[in-house]
């Protein structure tokens, strides 16, 4: 029997597999609508796994994830707009912004606990969601435009949609071996026991909140990245990007896919964003059944989805017995 | 420039009120049930929809104000009871989770209902006139709600400090395992409290109806505004959450009205407007930060 | 002496919580503090890990004076608090309770990209702790599927990852049933003489069974201090505290 840590492993494998192959296919069926959708799962994937990392992983509810997200996408834009034409100092520049905005927004924010908490990222994530509609020479409330996606070199072309798929999801991948590395690391075996119990890790001799912040700056660059590729993916950024309601957005996949599980953020992605494309065709409200699904996952399966099976499990194991004192 | 000032302090007096009236509920829930409830502007919301609905049929404004409050409480109680008790004693994120699940909902909810397009709610025509307070002739209706949510201020003042179903919330906001010990019926006085706050909710969404839109998702923005109230206020005291609704309203729209106002003077008319309209809406969650900065707990939690 | 006392006091604005207190802790013995609630139990405790500050006197920790020490430098110098509420980390596996326990003395950086499947030495030194306290069947089992019990025994063990060379224990037996009660018991008897241990305690079974010397502690002072036999026999102390529990 293969270790877990195998297991899913193999998992990644296929599924890279799955994925390099999909544009072929879905291009074969005449289905290269669904190039796109994949590209925008991918994307959400980064963002979201980077929100579990906060939330799952760190138990940090933040409310303004979102606002790296978006922040990414405008640094990106706006480099363009200026004529920067090299996607790798987009991508630095992109990851660099989110990455400070969220050391500074973790930096305060850790100050306060529980609720209050949660107000004060929801609340800087309003500000910088009201920065960018305030500026005007930035298009505002009507977004901005990316006139073209910057160059990628090695004589590729990155307007190409191929392209930008293998690009995409190159990016997923090393983002998630990113959050693999960190997840099972002595950071994040620290990061969860702060979760956990963060008195007693005060008692033992831990610095948390540089643990915290730490995370919530790690979180923004990932976030910043995913950022400037969903940019460059739609070619236009919105302040709609960094609203509240995005941030809420994230925090269903995560809860969707897995608080604290390492593929949590890619399934909550894949199963929101599919749902997403199937019930708005069909149903015009179907806002409705998100919250409806989502109301039954938080109720039955705190774990999400991916917890789920952990559920069925547990019912069935039999309890610790005694061990004995020495 | 003066009038102009004193209108629009005003405004903000009658919105602090507004906030008032959501924000103390909301703080009560907080404080009561140590309960993140992202869902009371949808109630807000169901308020003003079924004060448009019944007004819409009976041709008046307060047939339509009297049949919104218990309707809407109704809603609130069957939600509490089947979904909220069951999440009291999970940690915040459950609660976040769950309570945007419900705004999902409610949004999509009220769509079916009463169709997309927003309902009308008209002033009762006997206050759609103005009143002359000194030099500015000043909204009748608007005045009404500012006494009437002074009032209603002032009754939960009583309620909380002098009566003893007040004593058990004050009791339950400080110390749960201290009012069960007392006695209290913890259950009904975590929904009564709920019921309680959904149908102050309520009233400042039928009061509000006449100047907004009704429609899906105008609960969204005033719950944010609402919960920096509470924030600022301290969670849980609805001293809080009056001196918290004052700031915030007369803040609020202040900088809303008076920083494009002031950027004019200095720079070309279309930036002045944009830029200091996102500033103004930036103003509270920067006096926010600053007071949660200077005071962790806000400025007058209950529990200190 | 592992712990020396003298004339140690403590004030909560008109309260005198502790008063001229002086006691001495011998290296490698139990001391067992009792005394009726309120009589400053908890304080003395709070005093000596630094999580409060004594207005007067001086602590010495095998020789070295540390009551203006902060709990950070206690507990590196070697005094560990262990609390009433078991504190664990419910949903990490014993094992990793015990390693990022662990972990923090072995090193100095956060370890961003370490993998901590792989950090031996901390994964040894953690499943040793783990048979220390009777858990090293259990490393896999999370932290919130343990009896009661075994939550306290890898609550001790926690303590003991911060390599302690004295322990105070807030009142461990809280809570437990009569055989939880004697593994504890137990457990705490084979930490010495290698630990030195301050037990606060009302179990009195659990007290007689383990003290090597018994502090009675009424109101802020020091009633009486002797052996377990010097305590039960002092007409004093029957009156003021064991009469009414009955201790035969």
């Amino acid at each position: 029997m293969l270790t877990k840590k195998s297991q899913s492993a193999l998992v990644w494998i296929v599924l890279f597999v799955a994925l390099a192959c999909f544009p072929w296919l879905a291009t074969w069926a005449g289905q290269d609508f669904y190039i796109g959708v994949v590209i925008r799962i991918m994307i959400f994937a980064i963002v979201a796994s980077s929100l579990n990392l906060i939330l799952g992983y760190g138990g940090m509810v933040s409310f303004g994830h979102a606002a790296f997200f978006g922040l990414g996408a405008y640094a990106a834009s706006i480099a363009v707009v200026h004529g920067a034409n090299n996607v790798w100092l987009v991508w630095t520049l992109a990851a660099v912004v989110g990455g400070i905005s969220a050391l500074a927004v973790g930096f305060v924010a850790t100050r306060t606990r529980g609720a209050y908490f949660i107000m004060i990222t929801l609340a800087m994530g309003q500000l910088f969601y009201f920065l960018f509609v305030g500026l005007r020479q930035y298009g505002g409330d009507d977004g901005l435009r990316m006139p073209t996606r910057p160059a990628l070199g090695f004589g590729l072309d990155i307007a190409s949609e191929s392209v930008f798929y293998a690009v995409v999801l190159i990016w997923t991948f090393l983002m998630h071996l990113l959050l693999a590395r960190l997840v099972r690391s002595r950071f994040g075996l620290a990061l969860e026991a702060v979760r956990e119990n963060e008195s007693r890790m005060g008692a033992i001799g831990y610095s948390t909140r540089q643990y915290r912040v730490i995370a919530f700056a790690v979180a923004g660059v990932m976030a910043g990245v995913a950022g400037a590729l969903l940019a460059m993916h739609n070619q236009f950024v919105s302040p709609k990007m960094l609203h509240w309601s995005q941030s809420g957005t994230l925090m269903i996949m995560v809860a969707l896919g897995g608080m604290g599980r390492l593929h949590g953020g890619f399934l909550g992605a894949a199963v929101f964003l599919l749902l997403e494309e199937v019930l708005s065709s069909y149903f015009s409200y179907w806002h409705i059944f998100v919250g409806a699904i989502l109301l039954l996952v938080v109720m039955v399966s705190p774990d999400g989805l991916a917890g789920l099976g952990r559920l069925f499990k547990r019912k069935a194991a039999t309890p610790v017995d005694e061990g004995h004192a020495p | 420039m003066g009038t102009l000032l004193l209108e629009q302090t005003l405004n903000g007096l009658q919105f602090s009120v507004t906030l008032f009236l959501i924000a103390a509920g909301l703080t009560l829930v907080f404080g009561v049930m140590n309960f993140v409830n992202l869902a009371h502007g949808s109630l807000f919301m169901v308020g003003a929809y079924f004060a448009a609905w019944f007004a819409g049929m009976s041709g008046s404004f307060w047939i339509g104000l009297l049949c919104a409050l218990p309707a809407t409480a109704l809603v609130g109680l069957v939600v509490e009871v089947l979904v909220l008790r069951r999440l009291y004693a999970k940690d915040h994120m459950v609660h976040v989770l769950a309570t945007f699940a419900l705004i999902l909902i409610f949004n999509d909810l009220v769509r079916i209902v009463w169709g997309p397009l927003p309902l009308p709610l008209d002033l009762p025509s006997g206050l759609a006139g103005a009143i002359q307070l000194g030099p500015v002739p000043y909204s009748s209706f608007r005045l009404v709600i500012m006494l009437s949510g002074v009032l209603v201020g002032l009754l939960l003042w009583l309620l909380v400090t002098r009566t003893r179903m007040g004593m058990w919330v004050r009791a339950g906001a400080n110390n749960r395992e201290m009012a069960i010990a007392m006695g209290v019926n913890v259950k009904w006085l975590y929904t009564a409290v709920f019921t309680f706050g959904t149908v102050l909710s309520a009233l400042a969404g039928v009061m509000l109806g006449p100047f907004v839109a009704v429609e899906s998702g105008m609960g969204d923005g005033v719950l944010i505004l609402a919960f920096v109230v509470v924030v600022i206020g301290g969670i849980g005291s609805v001293l809080g959450a009056a001196a918290g609704a004052l700031i915030v309203g007369v803040v609020d729209t202040l900088g809303r009205t008076a920083l494009p106002a002031l950027l004019s003077a200095a720079l070309p008319p279309t930036i002045a407007t944009s830029l200091g309209s996102a500033l103004g809406s930036m103003m509270i969650y920067l006096v926010m930060v600053v007071v949660l900065f200077w005071r962790p707990s806000g400025l007058f939690p209950a529990n200190s | 002496m592992a712990l020396q006392i003298s004339g140690l006091g403590k004030r909560f604005g008109g309260l005198e919580a502790i008063r001229n207190l002086s006691l001495q802790i011998a290296p490698g013995t139990i001391h067992a503090l009792i005394g009726p609630n309120g009589a400053g139990k908890t304080t003395l405790i709070s005093l000596l890990s630094g999580f409060l500050a004594a207005d007067c006197g001086n602590i010495d920790f095998f020789g070295k004076p540390i009551q203006h020490r902060s709990q950070q430098e206690r507990v590196g110098a070697g005094l560990v608090r262990s609390f009433q509420i078991t504190s664990i980390f419910p949903s990490l596996t014993v094992l990793e309770n015990l390693q990022v326990s662990v972990q923090r003395r072995h090193h100095r950086g956060f370890g961003f990209l370490a993998a901590a499947a792989s950090d031996r030495r901390a994964r040894e030194e953690a499943a040793t702790l783990a048979d220390r306290v009777g858990l090293g069947r259990h490393l896999q089992s999370r932290g919130d599927a343990l009896s009661h019990g075994m939550r306290r025994r890898l609550d001790v063990g926690l303590s003991l990852a911060c390599a302690p060379r004295m322990l105070l224990m807030d009142e461990p037996m809280a809570g437990m049933g009569h055989d939880e009660a004697d593994e504890v018991v137990s457990l705490i008897r084979s930490l010495t003489p290698e630990l030195t241990i301050l037990l606060v305690e009302h179990d009195m079974d659990a007290v007689f069974a383990l003290a090597d010397r018994i502090t009675v502690l009424v109101l802020g002072a020091v009633l009486a201090s002797g052996t377990a036999q010097q305590i039960r026999d002092d007409p004093e102390v029957r009156a003021a505290y064991l009469g009414t529990e009955g201790a035969s």
